[in-house]
């Protein structure tokens, strides 16, 4: 069965052939077992497919459903163009991320060597109790034995370090 | 005034002889690190109990202006200054019970130890000490007080 006869099938089954072409298809369907079988195959998906259709009714016509669309398309405010941003707008657009760039790097130039003078603190990594401290402008460091002073530290008794 | 020239050649000879070992025994000394080391307690109270602690000198108590200490005052209780040669190392007592060993290892870094009482190791620390330099290591004492012990290179 070529196309044109499964199209034919399927236009009968709609109700759109002509007379002529109607007689044909019959005769064709008393005939041939295949177009009886895609007919009757056409004809449960017709039935199918029609029991889905959500039959949405506009409540007035169909042009006038859509002139409505079109005016409340038209009413809507034309979207304005900007302007091209003026010299002043663009040295601002600028000047921001420059100055706060500039602020952080002169806090940093400041902090910097104020941590430097200040010393860094570091903690011995091998007694979580000892830490050291280095102050790099006075060339000076403390290493503190952070225990408690009525506790032993190492086995030792702070009396037996400090003999006052 | 012997001028027999036997005489000067002998003499000669001697002031050669000891201008040498002379010249060799100040390049040794040359080669030879000086420390002074103090014992100091911090405290709050403006007295120290002990009559014979005094405060610490200026340029110390500025050493501890530049270090996160919380106590307004530091009494020298002992003061050692001793000489660490090239390569070697040296103990000094600072107290009944505590002392501190320097030991050169090169250049300008030194292996300083805080011993306790029976030599017990109490901080081991690795650190370069240029001349005027300071290495501090201290702990909390009771009542709130602390002990400092204070190295200073000062050759």
């Amino acid at each position: 069965m070529n196309d044109e006869t499964q199209l034919k099938l399927q236009a009968y089954l709609d109700g759109e052939l002509p007379s002529a072409e109607r007689n044909e298809v019959e005769a064709l369907l008393a005939q041939d077992a295949d177009a009886k079988a895609l007919f009757a195959e056409l004809g449960n998906t017709t039935k199918a497919l029609a029991g889905f259709e959500a039959g949405i009714k506009l409540p007035e016509s169909r042009e006038f459903y859509w002139s409505k669309i079109q005016r409340e398309i038209g009413r809507q405010p034309a979207q304005t163009q900007r302007p091209a941003p003026l010299f002043a707008e663009r040295l601002r657009r600028l000047l921001v991320p420059a100055s706060v760039c500039a602020a952080a790097v002169i806090a940093v130039a400041i902090i910097l060597p104020q941590l430097r003078q200040q010393g860094v603190v570091l903690t011995d990594s091998d007694d979580a109790g000892i830490f050291t401290y280095h102050n790099y402008e006075a060339g000076a460091t403390l290493v503190w034995l952070d225990y408690p002073a009525e506790n032993n530290f190492a086995d030792i008794e702070v009396d037996d370090i400090f003999d006052l | 005034m012997n001028l027999n020239p036997g005489y000067i050649w002998k003499r000669g000879w001697a002031v050669l002889v000891l201008c040498m070992l002379a010249l060799g025994s100040a390049s040794a000394r040359a080669g030879d690190f000086k420390f002074e080391a103090q014992l100091v307690w911090a405290t709050d109270d403006e007295k120290s109990p002990d009559n014979k602690h005094k405060p610490v000198d200026e340029e110390t108590r500025k050493v501890f202006e530049n270090l996160p200490l919380k106590w307004k005052h530091f009494f020298e209780v002992k003061r050692e200054t001793s000489t660490v040669s090239k390569g070697g190392s040296k103990k000094m007592a600072m107290s009944e019970r505590c002392s501190i060993e320097i030991r050169h290892i090169e250049g300008q870094k030194f292996e300083v130890t805080l011993f306790g009482s029976k030599d017990k190791v109490c901080s081991k620390q690795t650190q370069t000490l240029e001349k005027g330099k300071s290495l501090v290591v201290g702990g909390n004492a009771p009542n709130k007080t602390a002990w400092l012990v204070v190295l200073k290179r000062i050759e």
